[in-house]
Parts: structure tokens; sequence; C-alpha cells
């Protein structure tokens, strides 16, 4: 089974205005596995949503599910993950009442128009930058996170790739922290350090790498945190 | 557009065209177990390497990729000290860094030996496997050089130098290894014009369409001093691919109707020599249906293409 990708960006916007003014999804015209996609979706949305009103609670456990799901299934492999395209066809085709629901919006972010928005790309791949190796390290690990860590996690380009070691031992180190450390006062304004560790890793990254650092990935990490510890 | 200071010296480009006057790439896989075979590849344009598939069973989806650099060093010695760019006693290692921003993956690899402080020549190699399906097409190769141990004492003719453990000292060579497709179609050339020159310049110049290589008669040259140099520079977060395909198209409708004019495209054949010009003509028409009617035809059929395609094209 392959997933069959509309790349026509005239017929993806098409198929998106075509559910704003419908509010209906042709199941039909579904390919198999997309149509898989949107059951395990549905279903899970469903569930999580009637056990938290809390949106990063429905973002989280959606996203470890649909990591789960995915990386269980033979056809999605690595460059279907980096496929920006496969994520579009993925919110506007298979998931668009679910992202509707969840965002309460048509925004076209969230579907096509800005890559590391779309919604099932921006919540699978927080979980991806986070993963810890198994569904409970991981969750125990962002728990205690916002939607605003899901943002500055996954809208933020590099045009030198992921080291996604590197990012994983992040959201580790900042999940150690305690929660009064997490908002730190800059000039009389309070600082997010979820938000100040990425810009300092941006910095760095321009002089040196987290592999050539003394004490490597792990010291790298700790000079990131070595201000707010 | 971001700048970066360097507040010590780096790598001069004649100290590095002195001290590493040449890296060498090899490629390899295994056709069958423990039988490893090589694969040509053409580096003739720009910083661009592509693989050659006509010849040999490799394909990205299928097979792990062996990339083997050579690095060959002579008198490493004028990298050390007060005329160089890292403390004497210090140590000065290599790695590689292999990355994609579209495959969102980053490695990097360091050689087992530091560059030793003397005058002999040396060559230093290291082996990377690309596994298969790792990338979406292409990947960046960046081989630096960088401080891998401080030194203990900096005399006083060498307090200018970096001597932080960690730090990236200079690039000795930047590539792009196209994994899928062709690769680019003509060389590119990032040139420093003048500011009021043109962002792009496009020539073409042959014999025999017929015989000439496309690679050898024709070029593209990018202004790296102009304003919007910004929006074609892959490095750059404003990069649009979409602009780049436009000066490809262009470039490509320039050559199609210089051809159209001169007579070569009354009768096209399907076969002719490899990557000839007439070769890609060929290609175009029966690949890729660009009608070669009239300037109008060919101009709307490569526009029709590249707004499909145009991902692939570059």
């Amino acid at each position: 089974m392959s997933y069959n990708i509309e790349r026509d960006r005239n017929k993806l916007i098409a198929a998106y205005n075509t559910f704003i003014e419908t509010n209906e999804v042709d199941e039909s015209q579904l390919s198999e596995s997309f149509l898989d996609i949107r059951n395990f979706v549905k279903t899970a949305y469903e569930r999580y949503s009637k056990l938290s009103n809390k949106e990063y609670d429905i973002d989280l456990n959606l996203g470890l599910d649909l990591f789960d799901y995915l990386n269980s299934r033979s056809e999605f492999t690595q460059t279907i993950e980096c496929d920006d395209d496969f994520w579009r066809n993925v919110a506007i085709y298979a998931i668009p009442d679910v992202i509707a629901k969840r965002h309460k919006t048509m925004n076209s972010a969230y579907y096509y128009s800005k890559n590391l928005r779309t919604y099932p790309s921006a919540i699978y791949w927080y979980i991806n930058l986070s993963w810890q190796g198994n569904r409970e390290d991981t969750y125990n690990i962002l728990k205690n996170n916002s939607t605003d860590e899901i943002m500055q996690m996954v809208e933020r380009p590099s045009t030198i790739g992921i080291n996604l070691e590197l990012n994983r031992k992040i959201m580790k180190k900042f999940s150690e922290l305690p929660l009064d450390k997490k908002v730190i006062m800059v000039n009389g304004k309070p600082k997010k350090v979820f938000r100040l560790i990425f810009l300092k890793n941006t910095a760095k990254l321009a002089t040196t790498r987290p592999e050539i650092y003394p004490g490597g990935v792990d010291g790298y990490v700790n000079m990131l945190f070595e201000d707010y510890l | 557009m971001k700048k970066i200071f360097n507040y010590f010296p780096i790598l001069s480009d004649e100290l590095m065209d002195d001290v590493f006057p040449n890296i060498e790439y090899s490629f390899f896989y295994e056709r069958e177990k423990n039988n490893e075979e090589s694969i040509d590849f053409d580096d003739s344009i720009g910083q661009n390497i592509t693989l050659d598939t006509k010849h040999n069973d490799w394909n990205h989806a299928d097979y792990d990729l062996k990339v083997k650099t050579e690095i060959h060093i002579d008198d490493a010695s004028r990298l050390y000290g007060s005329y160089g760019i890292a403390p004497k006693e210090s140590i000065i290692g290599m790695g590689i860094e292999y990355y994609s921003q579209k495959s969102r993956t980053r490695e990097v690899e360091i050689f087992d030996n530091p560059i030793d402080d003397d005058e002999e020549s040396w060559v230093y190699s290291l082996e990377h496997i690309i596994e298969k399906g790792s990338f979406i097409s292409d990947v960046d190769i960046s081989t630096f050089i960088f401080l891998q141990n401080s030194a203990k004492h900096v005399d006083q003719y060498s307090k200018h130098l970096n001597n932080e453990e960690g730090i990236i000292l200079g690039t000795l060579d930047h590539r792009r290894l196209f994994l899928i497709g062709t690769g680019s179609l003509f060389p590119i050339f990032v040139e420093n014009l003048e500011k009021d020159d043109r962002l792009w310049i496009f020539d073409i110049d042959y014999d025999n369409p017929e015989l000439d290589k496309f690679s050898d008669c024709s070029k593209l040259i990018l202004n790296s001093n102009h304003r919007d140099y910004k929006l074609i520079n892959p490095r750059e977060k404003c990069y649009c691919e979409r602009l780049v395909l436009e000066i490809i198209c262009n470039s490509l409708f320039m050559v199609f109707t210089k051809l159209k004019e001169e007579g070569y495209l009354e009768d096209i054949k399907s076969t002719y020599e490899d990557g000839s010009i007439m070769s890609l003509v060929s290609y175009y028409k029966d690949t890729l249906n660009v009608n070669f009617t009239s300037a109008k035809t060919i101009f709307d059929s490569l526009q029709d293409y590249s707004n499909k395609e145009y991902k692939n094209v570059i």
C-alpha cells in the first residue's frame, strides 16, 4: 500500500475550499491509506476531547497516538515524514473536520498555507522532536508544557537540518526545570526559558556543533541551560 | 540578511588552497552482500554532485550509499601559531556534516585523527553511510575544521587566536549531492558582480548542438552582490525555490528559441549523444511534453511543466 499524494497546489486549495462550503468529507474519494488515517484520528480525537477540554492535552495525546500509528505503517517512510504535501493531504482530505473542531477556525495555515503549522504535521513533529524511546517517558517529559511549546518547537525551520538527538535531549532537560524556573525576568519583562534556549541554540550553531562541543551533545545541552539552572 | 562576524582569524582562501589542495569524493554501494561496487558521478556543475545511475542498479530508495571523502593536506604547520588560525599546542580536528533542510536531518562525523602540526603531506579519509530513503532528494555535505583541543599555554604572539574548544575554524568544502533526479541542468556559478549588474546572467555558446555537451556550453551566473540574491540563496530563510525555477525556465527558453531560430528544432530525433544539447531537447519533448512549434508554445509548455513539477527540476 502507498500514499497517493496530490501535489497540485490548485487542487489542494480547491478541495480545502470545497470543505469550507460543504463542511463534509467525501470518504469515498479517499485512498485506503488516507481513509485509515482518517478513521484512526477521528476516533482518537473524540476520545481525548471527552477526557479533557484543554487543547494542549488533546494535541499531546493525539500527537503521541499519531506518531505511534504512522510509524507502525510500512508505507510511512522517512521521506514521507518530511513531505509537506503528505501532511497537506492528511489535513485537507483526511481530517479537515477534526482540525476545524480543534482550532475552531478554517485558517488555511492549519491546512496547507504554512508548512510548519499544518496541524497533523505540527503535532507529529512535536512528538518526533521530543521522543524518549517510548510513549510513557515521552508523555512524562511533555505533560507540563503548553501549546506555546509546540509552536516554539516545530515552527523553527533550520537551513542546516535538524539534529533529532539534540532536540530530544533539550526537551528532556527542559522537563527537569522546576516550574518557577521556566519563566525568567529580563529587563523587567517575563521571558519563557523554552524560547530563550532555542534562540541560544540558533546563535551557537553559527560557530559550533553539538558533536564537536566539549562533552558532546550532553555537554552542549548543559551549556544551553547553564544560565537557567 | 544574517551576517556572522568572527573576532578571531579563520581559514582564509589562501591558507585553504595551500594547506588543503584537494578534496576527493567517491561513492559505493553493496549490490549484493559483500560485493561493493563503485558509482561514477559528475561534479562538473558548480558545487553539485550527480550520481550516474544509468550504468548500475543503485537508487536511493533501495540501497544505502557509502560516501568516501579524502582530504589532502600539505604543511599543516601553517595552521598553527601566530600566523595561523589556532595556537601552538592546540589540536585541530576535521569533521563532515551531512544535512538537508527538506529532509529535516543533520549528522556530523569526525575524522579519527586530528591534523598534526607538521610540514608533511597527508591524506585523511572518512567513510559515511547514507541510509536508503533517508533524504528526500539531495543532501548537503560540508567539510570543516574545528578546535578539537585547546592549548594549555598561549604565547603572547598568539593571543589573537581562538582557543575555545568546539569552535569551527573554517569550511574546507561544500557540495550538494543529488540522490534523486539529475541535479542541476547546467553549471551554476555564484560571482560577486557589481551591485547594479543583473541578478542572473545566462549564456550558451555551441558549435554543434548534437554533439556538444550542454554542461560545457552553458552557464548560469548568479550575482551574489545583488540585493535580491538572498531570494535565490538556499542558505537564506527567504529562499524562494519558485524564483529559482523561473530563472531556470527562462534560461531554457533562451536555449530552445536560439535552437529554433537556427533551424535545429525542425526535425527532433529521439536519440542524440549523451549529455548533448539536443539530447536535452529530445528529453523535454518526449518526456516533459514541451511543444516546440513556436516561441509561445515553448514558453507556455515550460511554464506548465514548472507549475506541476517544480520541486524536481533543480
